[in-house]
């Protein structure tokens, strides 16, 4: 009697066990045959595609850890996609900002040419046509700046200079444009050397972008440049008086192919402060701004000062 | 594999003799925001039910990512999130809680998905906020958060923004639209307010009484509704020399050889026709474009408007 009931309690749990593993075995089996599926598909370029498990099941670290890989594959391909979209988006817009001026230039050199205008007036025409070459050819220089940034060709002579002796050399050559604009212009720079591990070229071409930013939109008639030292750094502060940035557009100046005013104006790629951004980065430097619409803009830049 | 994540063919949802939703053909493309327009009961929330399984068709048929989803539902589904009206949540449970039950029915793609998807949205983990004493904000952030915990690569978001203050919806505005730039995710929302629609969405389809009316890019959209005068002449070369000298404008762009926008629209277009004949141009089309978006829907919609 007694031993009956042992034998048939042991066959019950023998039964019972055998149906669990088979469960199981069933479960895990679909659950693979799923995961392989969804391999397939990424496999086949779908980063977003998600491997979904319940926190307690057999197949849960597995399929988290795939997860895992799965999404620095996802971010990857994001980025490529998102480079991709911004030059599309270029690709766009130069063929309306290059063939706008480059056609009226052409108008003005067939005119000339086909004796539409003569004497003074053809002169003027071809001064007029000479200036709009000059100014397309700043805008493919600074295009040619943002691909090569972009490409990661940018080649960079870091050196130790003097700050403040590096500024003032740029500066002297922004005075007479100005006078031109009719901007008053006050430099604060102290007699005190402030050593920067720096490109002076890149140097040079931050302080350049941002100054004939504020010369092409600012609206601005008093322009402010200050240097000082600050924890460990060097600032540099370039204020304005002039129109200010919206606080939402002030969000997005530094993002490529941004313009404040929508319209396609003449002047302006979009790319002038985008390339300020990413060669200050590439300095160890950072770059802000400020601005109160109406009062006007600041821009601050912070470089580490050299050990 | 098919062109669209979405693609429905002749949808058709008749309630007794009054079509809800009817020959409805619309088209979403992987990696962008669809944007469903229409008017309060224009049928919007029932073809998103019909696109999640929750309603059968009367007819026609939904494919997902290239199948048919009424004989693929379990293999689809769980790789869509979704907000369609209010999600069942048990009010005597907190937010945690709730969530860690769909987690365990559904699957998630990592350990820590609950407190990932609590943090996108902007609520406590492991608060001891019971649901029941949440803001409507409060809950729709909830549903939201539900809708992307197994992060999906296709949401189908119905009017996410119901219910949120002026911050809450500039937040979830600035989220979905990083889950598809960022993330690559295929995103398909609704909502009766155009201005919202404008800000988020790539494609826009807008439907009124049951039918699709337009399907479009915001791009196109923009164009054909942008304000500004389009001009076909025999040489752009020349026209913009006379737009430049005898008219002082420079707001315009030159598409190519005979095709130039001009975007100021104060001046007349008589005179610029007279002074581009004058000048031995040939102009064989002038047209002015002032509809804006509203104007645009208001006339698809057959005058009654939207937003």
């Amino acid at each position: 009697m007694y031993t009956e009931a042992v034998t048939i309690i042991a066959f019950g749990i023998v039964f019972v066990s055998m149906c669990v593993a088979v469960l199981t075995v069933r479960r895990v089996k679909k659950q693979i045959s799923e995961i392989s599926d969804a391999l397939e598909d990424i496999k086949n370029g779908n980063g977003n595609r998600r491997i979904l498990a319940e926190t307690h099941e057999l197949v849960a670290p597995l399929a988290y850890a795939l997860n895992d890989i799965i999404l620095s594959y996802e971010s990857r391909l994001s980025a490529y996609h998102q480079t991709e979209e911004t030059n599309r988006q270029l690709m766009t817009s130069l063929s309306h900002d290059v063939r706008t001026p480059l056609t009226t230039l052409i108008g003005y050199l067939d005119a000339a040419h086909k004796g539409i205008v003569n004497g003074k007036e053809s002169d003027d025409y071809i001064e007029t046509a000479r200036r709009k070459a000059h100014d397309l050819k700043e805008y493919i220089d600074v295009l040619f700046d943002w691909f090569k940034l972009g490409s990661n060709e940018f080649s960079m002579n870091i050196s130790t200079v003097d700050l403040t002796e590096l500024t003032r050399n740029i500066l002297i050559d922004w005075i007479p444009i100005f006078e031109d604009a009719q901007i008053d212009f006050v430099a604060d720079i102290p007699e005190q050397l402030f050593r920067v591990q720096i490109d002076p070229d890149g140097y040079m071409r931050i302080l350049n972008n941002l100054i004939q930013n504020v010369i092409s939109h600012s609206q601005a008639d008093k322009v402010e440049i200050a240097l000082s030292g600050m924890e460990g750094n060097i600032k540099i502060l370039l204020s304005d008086n002039g129109v200010g940035i919206d606080k939402e557009d002030l969000k997005h100046i530094f993002e490529r192919l941004y313009k404040c005013d929508k319209g396609r104006s003449e002047k302006g790629s979009g790319l002038g402060l985008s390339i300020v951004h990413q060669l200050v980065a590439k300095l160890n430097g950072t770059i802000t701004a400020e601005s109160i619409l109406g009062k006007g803009t600041v821009f601050i830049l912070l470089f580490p000062l050299a050990e | 594999m098919s062109k669209y994540v979405i693609e429905t063919r002749n949808l058709t949802k008749q309630y007794g003799a009054q079509k809800s939703v009817a020959r409805l053909n619309i088209h979403v493309q992987k990696g962008r925001i669809y944007g469903l327009l229409g008017r309060n009961g224009a049928g919007k929330t029932t073809t998103m039910k019909m696109l999640l399984g929750l309603t059968q068709p009367t007819s026609g048929e939904v494919a997902i990512w290239g199948k048919p989803l009424a004989a693929n539902e379990k293999k689809l589904l769980p790789r869509i999130g979704s907000l369609i009206e209010s999600p069942g949540f048990y009010p005597n449970l907190t937010a945690t809680e709730n969530l860690r039950i769909f987690a365990t029915l559904r699957g998630v793609p990592n350990r820590n998905a609950i407190k990932n998807a609590l943090d996108l949205v902007g609520l406590p983990y492991k608060d001891r906020k019971l649901f029941s004493q949440y803001s409507l904000g409060m809950k729709q952030r909830l549903a939201i958060a539900l809708a992307i915990m197994h992060d999906p690569e296709l949401l189908i978001l119905d009017e996410p923004i119901n219910g949120l203050d002026p911050i809450g919806i500039a937040e979830v505005r600035s989220f979905i639209r990083n889950l598809c730039n960022e993330r690559g995710k295929t995103i398909l929302i609704s909502s009766h307010i155009l201005s919202e629609i404008a800000l988020l969405a790539d494609d826009i389809g807008i439907i009124d009484h049951g039918t699709l009316l337009e399907e479009e890019s915001l791009e196109e959209l923009e164009t054909k509704s942008s304000k500004h005068i389009r001009f076909t002449v025999s040489d752009t070369a020349q026209a913009a020399r006379i737009l430049e000298r005898s008219f002082h404008e420079n707001q315009f762009t030159i598409q190519d050889d005979h095709n130039m926008r001009l975007h100021n629209l104060n001046i007349s277009i008589g005179k610029i026709v007279t002074a581009f004949v004058e000048n031995g141009l040939e102009v064989s089309q002038a047209a002015t474009s002032e509809e804006s978006l509203e104007d645009y829907f208001k006339r698809v919609t057959g005058g009654e408007g939207i937003a």
